[in-house]
């Protein structure tokens, strides 16, 4: 092909009065754009631009304290909240769990999720330790990571109480994947 | 304008046919307005220095692939609903109720991972054979593009099943996001549309899988269209692989290229579809040999519904097989730091990909290209494989399995039986189904102290026994097992219970002692007592058994219950002194309260019993350690009546 391309920026226009044509084409066009932009977007990034109200940690009272067996074996109980799904709103369903485990009149509570990766931690009886099925992360019944383990830091402890014979629980959780125990806001 | 007898003026073979000729005005029109006269003439000239290929068939195989996600998926997406209330259920509806349901589901879920394997193939064929280089990287990243998305549309498309292995597996993966800086946080909100699943998450998802990736890949496939069909004259692009099988080598130095490609792509085609209804039909939700419906047995799996309460930990989710070799990887490979895993190490990887077609130009940086690919492959086979042998050992994870499986089932043999799904959804009626909570409410609340096994030790164990045994619970040998001074004492009764030093096990020792003697003794008035005692306990036994087995309580007519054998109320009060302690419809005044017999361990009795034994007709005040289940919260009457239900049935068996 012999014949010589136009160069690109030719485009805007050869003489002033193209070139102000041009640059007007771009700025209305823009203009225009702007308003459906702006709602798109604000649309999309809905999800980030919510601010998730920090406050208190929320305690829950997980029942009697004489309800959990005094040998130390653990006992998966869920926390009753409202929860927000979409825009349905549920009442009292459970929205987190945690492993109980008394030792006399010592209780000890955990999140049942995996710091690796938010798997639910289950308990294995024949092992009298906690695994995490999704990665096989093993953890002793004091939450201490048992041998090497792909998780990167021991099972999330949590606050408990007893006051008058139930179990209170400052229920949070925290951010997975990394050393330190960071409270997710 | 261009006539059509214009174009091939110089080919006299190509004049018109006496059909064409007649339609001419239509074909001018076709020429005029779209250039297609044109564009066919050229496509069917196109030639090639080496001629047809069979390597050739993976692009256009791609494309066919393609073409059938977009018909079975819109299919699919007028019946889908994507809420996560309803998802399963419309998924469900697809695979049992629509005409060839299961069929359309299982092509499409089949389709994607084989064309999750083309394009991979595709991929490493450019490689091997050179054909990434330098004028074709466009193409040669076109295709690594198209693999990526191909792999962004099954990571969408599995979560919309919602299923329980479909939510788990995806909730883990979602969070690899997060490993990245600044941005893993908004973007893993993005993604789900807020902090947690929910259902933003699905129809967000749904339009990831059919607006981005699938979109996407149509977009993709359209630019790799052009940019070969600019490059047609191959001559141009160097020297281009010849296919070893002997039928692709030509004659001639440049051989059109169509039909004889058209054929063998059309042979491609036909392969990828016998491949995919060969797996439609091996894979199925159920496994096989176990009976189920047509539809329900062939075709992609669907799982129980998906529940996003943390108490239903569904402990077996895995990533596809496409991630299984990454996911192995960082298994294996525990102690580095999982970011340098997932993002660094595969990312580098990725990058060297990327710049193949400016370094293959170096004849040694080719070899290394064609080593990288290879070994990469062999490592993600022998990875891939290696977590697959394990998982068959795995017995919890076989176990979480046949759990889920057997929730499915169950849940599709309710939907049946009701001639449909409950306006509160699958899960709802999974959630009040006996059949299923059962078990579960019995080995978390029961099990820590009730064993339920057979003389093997077989059922639902309990770890430290410390009550009744429940095995065959109700029936005639375990009531049996009460009158009897051995077995009473025994661990699977009142053996590890405060009971065991109790009035009803002193009764019962001295009610034997008493027979023994009479029996044993020489006078026959003492052997016909003996007897006659005998013969009381085995009434009683018999009146119990038919007890544990009412559905409905027995009337009273004038303070005798109906139904119940003549020499009872004797046998109970007189010859065996029961009724000392125990009621019986009101027919005894019993001087000290013990258990009411009314009813014995029928079904209506056992959930009464289980609600709250601290009543006074059951233990009262006496009550071992056994909690009450109703009055202290810990049950609702629902699962107290489902735990119960279960219980007699399972001891039925």
């Amino acid at each position: 092909m012999e014949e010589t391309r136009v160069c690109p920026c030719k485009a805007m226009g050869e003489s002033r009065r193209e070139f102000c044509a041009a640059i007007a084409a771009l700025g209305l066009g823009a203009a225009a754009v702007v308003p459906g932009a702006v709602a798109a977007f604000s649309g999309g990034f809905d999800p980030i631009m919510r601010g998730s109200a920090a406050g208190e940690t929320p305690e829950f009272n997980l029942g009697a304290l004489s309800s959990l067996p005094e040998d130390g074996t653990p006992v998966k109980k869920a926390i009753i909240a409202d929860k927000q799904d979409g825009w349905t709103k549920y009442s009292n369903v459970p929205v987190g769990a945690v492993w109980l485990r008394r030792e006399g009149d010592k209780v000890s509570a955990f999140n049942v999720l995996c710091p690796h990766n938010g798997c639910f931690i289950a308990f294995d009886p024949d092992g009298k330790q906690f695994k995490c099925p999704c990665h096989n992360a093993f953890f002793q019944l004091d939450g201490k990571q048992n041998g090497s383990s792909i998780s990167p830091r021991d099972m999330d402890s949590l606050d408990v109480e007893v006051r008058d014979g139930n179990v209170f629980v400052k229920f949070q959780n925290f951010k997975f994947g990394c050393e330190e125990k960071i409270a997710q806001a | 304008m261009e006539e059509l007898k214009t174009i091939n003026t110089d080919d006299k073979s190509k004049e018109p046919c006496a059909f064409c000729k007649k339609i001419m005005p239509f074909w001018n029109w076709l020429e005029s307005r779209f250039g297609l006269l044109t564009c066919m003439d050229n496509y069917c000239k196109q030639t090639y220095s080496k001629g047809w290929s069979c390597l050739r068939v993976l692009s256009s195989t791609i494309a066919f692939a393609v073409f059938v996600q977009v018909m079975t998926g819109f299919v699919m997406w007028l019946s889908y609903s994507a809420n996560a209330g309803s998802a399963w259920e419309s998924v469900f509806n697809i695979q049992n109720n629509v005409t060839l349901g299961w069929l359309l589901r299982g092509i499409h879920h089949f389709s994607a991972q084989v064309l999750v394997a083309a394009c991979l193939i595709y991929i490493i064929k450019m490689i091997l054979v050179g054909a990434y280089k330098i004028p074709r990287e466009v193409i040669f990243w076109l295709a690594i593009f198209m693999f990526f998305f191909a792999l962004g549309a099954c990571l969408t498309g599995d979560l919309l099943r919602w299923d329980q292995n479909s939510l788990a597996a995806t909730q883990v993966r979602t969070k690899y996001l997060l490993l990245l800086p600044f941005i893993g946080e908004p973007l893993y909100k993005l993604a789900l549309g807020g902090e947690a699943f929910s259902t933003l998450t699905l129809t967000r998802f749904l339009a990831l899988h059919i607006g981005v990736f699938g979109g996407g890949f149509i977009v993709l496939l359209f630019l790799h269209g052009w940019v070969w069909y600019r490059s047609a004259d191959q001559d141009k692009l160097g020297d281009v692989p010849v296919c070893p099988c002997e039928a692709c080598k030509p004659d001639a130095p440049k051989v059109k290229f169509r039909p004889g490609q058209c054929l063998r792509n059309a042979i491609g085609w036909t392969i990828f579809m016998a491949i995919v209804l060969g797996l439609v039909f091996h894979f199925g939700q159920v496994k096989p040999g176990v009976p189920a419906e047509p539809g329900l047995q062939y075709g992609a799996e669907l799982g129980s519904p998906a529940s996003t309460n943390p108490m239903d930990a569904f402990e077996a989710a895995r990533p596809e097989w496409s991630f299984r070799g990454l996911y192995e990887y960082t298994l294996r490979l525990q102690g580095v730091p999982e970011f340098v895993l997932i993002y660094c190490i595969t990312g580098t990887i990725a990058f060297l990909f990327f710049i193949m077609p400016f370094t293959g130009r170096v004849k040694i940086l080719h070899a290394f290209n064609v080593c990288l690919t290879l070994g990469l492959l062999a490592v993600t086979v022998w990875l891939t494989y290696s977590s697959y042998a394990r998982d068959a050992k795995d017995e919890s994870y076989l176990a979480a399995w046949e759990q889920d499986e057997t929730e499915a089932l169950r849940v599709s043999a309710l939907i049946k039986e009701k001639g449909g799904i409950h306006p509160n959804g699958a899960l709802f009626m999974v959630k009040n189904d006996w059949v299923l909570q059962g078990p579960k409410i019995y080995s978390a609340q029961c099990a820590s102290c009730h064993n339920l096994t057979d003389a093997e030790g077989k059922g639902v164990v309990c770890q430290t026994p410390s009550a009744p045994n429940l095995y065959k619970y109700g029936t005639r040998d375990w009531i049996a097992g009460w009158l009897d001074s051995k077995t009473i004492k025994s661990d699977a009764y009142f053996g590890k219970t405060k009971f065991v030093n109790g009035t009803m096990v002193k009764e019962i020792v001295k009610m034997e002692d008493e027979i023994n003697k009479l029996l044993n003794s020489a006078k026959e008035d003492d052997k016909e007592e003996g007897q006659d005692m005998v013969n009381a306990k085995n009434l009683i036994i018999d009146v119990l058994t038919a007890e544990a087995n009412l559905t409905a309580p027995r009337k009273v007519v004038d303070g005798v219950p109906e139904g119940v054998p003549e020499g009872f109320k004797e046998a109970f009060s007189v010859t065996l002194s029961c009724a000392n302690c125990h009621q019986f419809y009101g027919m005894f005044k019993p001087k000290t309260a013990a258990v009411d017999l009314t009813g014995y361990a029928s079904f209506a009795w056992t959930k009464d019993l289980t609600a709250n034994v601290g009543d006074a007709k059951f233990y009262g005040a006496e009550n071992d350690r056994m909690p009450c289940y109703g009055p202290e919260g810990v049950l609702t009457a629902k699962e107290i009546e489902m735990v119960s239900k279960w219980l007699k049935e399972a001891a039925s068996k």
